[in-house]
């Protein structure tokens, strides 16, 4: 039987639900304590570790490429160095950031509609954000190696070209399918995220 | 009296409340025991700033509809709701099975629409008039009318529902 329900209908629906649970039992004092310490436990323990261990991993990375800097001999080292190091603090800042600002979103001052507009927002940033990073990734796949090999003190290993004839079509390969997978896995919840905001203007 | 026992009041006075507004932003009782919990404890956080709202009422429905949109969009992790008698209601043992059905189907409706939609739909069946929804969801009158008669167009369109 196929049934279409009326904004009224809905209505005279809603006051029997409404009735019956007003009449649930209330909710013990102890019970609701303990959940709420529970929870406040549990808030802290949930700051986003993984973005940060990854940050702290990036940015010791480029603390490294930084006081090492001055043993690169080769000039095209020394630009893949600085730009290694661009990446490796740029990026994990901006990371940070776009958590900060989605934890200090304010419940209680924001109405709804400026909550929604903040992530509608925030979901188009945090996509071309996305973007720029999965190439700015593949980038850095392949120039981190020569400095690292230089400072390691491996540099006929770099300056073997069937080396590079291999790493570099591998490396783009792997980028390009983890790219793929990434951007498809983005569109996705992009996607579910607008029919959530739909009607936001 | 106590802050600890205003709030205890406040939870229970209003627990119907968290609990439907849970049920129309999840999925699954889980997700709903979270999320009621959540609005819970996001209470209990900014209680202070409640004891000083000039309108009480407009405040809770805030706090839940806004946490209710912050946990849908932020990352999935979850933090395991503790189990919790009284918060989670179970209207599906109800013994009649046509209401239940009704009121099934009359979910499954509203958790089509858009978020901001979803939260007009709420407190338009809680009774709340234009202005009221206007202030509490932060849009104009005008727009809440619009927007009113725009979602009772999708309902009578396309939404079938066994």
């Amino acid at each position: 039987m196929y049934m279409i329900m009326e904004l009224e209908e809905m209505k005279s629906i809603w006051g029997d639900l409404s009735g019956k649970v007003e009449n649930q039992k209330k909710i013990k004092k102890e019970e609701l304590m303990k959940m709420t310490r529970k929870k406040y436990q549990n808030s802290l323990g949930k700051i986003y570790l993984p973005e940060i261990l990854g940050s702290v991993i990036s940015f010791i990375y480029a603390a490294y490429f930084i006081t090492q800097f001055g043993r690169l001999q080769l000039p095209v080292n020394q630009v893949f160095a600085v730009f290694n190091t661009a990446i490796m603090i740029i990026l994990p800042t901006i990371s940070l950031i776009t958590l900060y600002k989605l934890n200090k979103l304010d419940i209680v001052r924001e109405s709804p509609m400026e909550l929604l507009q903040k992530f509608k927002k925030n979901s188009v940033f945090f996509r071309n954000f996305q973007k720029v990073t999965l190439i700015l990734s593949g980038m850095f796949a392949i120039t981190i190696l020569p400095p690292l090999a230089e400072l390691l003190g491996k540099v006929d290993m770099i300056s073997n070209t069937k080396f590079w004839i291999v790493y570099v079509p591998i490396g783009l390969i792997c980028v390009y399918i983890f790219g793929s997978w990434a951007f498809r896995k983005y569109d996705k919840a992009l996607q579910k995220a607008q029919d959530l905001l739909e009607g936001i203007e | 009296m106590k802050r600890e026992d205003e709030f205890i009041q406040l939870i229970q006075e209003n627990q119907g409340l968290i609990y439907k507004i849970a049920t129309i932003y999840t999925r699954d009782r889980e997700e709903q025991e979270d999320l009621c919990q959540e609005i819970v404890y996001q209470t209990w956080k900014s209680f202070d700033q409640f004891k000083k709202a000039s309108k009480p009422s407009t405040w809770l429905y805030r706090v839940g509809m806004n946490t209710a949109i912050t946990n849908l969009n932020r990352s999935k992790k979850r933090v395991t709701a503790v189990p919790m008698d009284g918060l989670e209601l179970n209207l599906m043992e109800d013994d009649d099975s046509q209401k239940e059905e009704q009121i099934r189907q009359m979910y499954a409706e509203i958790r089509k629409l858009g978020l901001l939609d979803r939260g007009i739909v709420f407190l338009f069946l809680e009774g709340k008039n234009h202005e009221e929804i206007a202030e509490i969801v932060g849009i104009s009158v005008t727009n809440v009318g619009t927007r009113l008669s725009r979602i009772k167009e999708k309902l009578r369109k396309g939404v079938q529902t066994y």
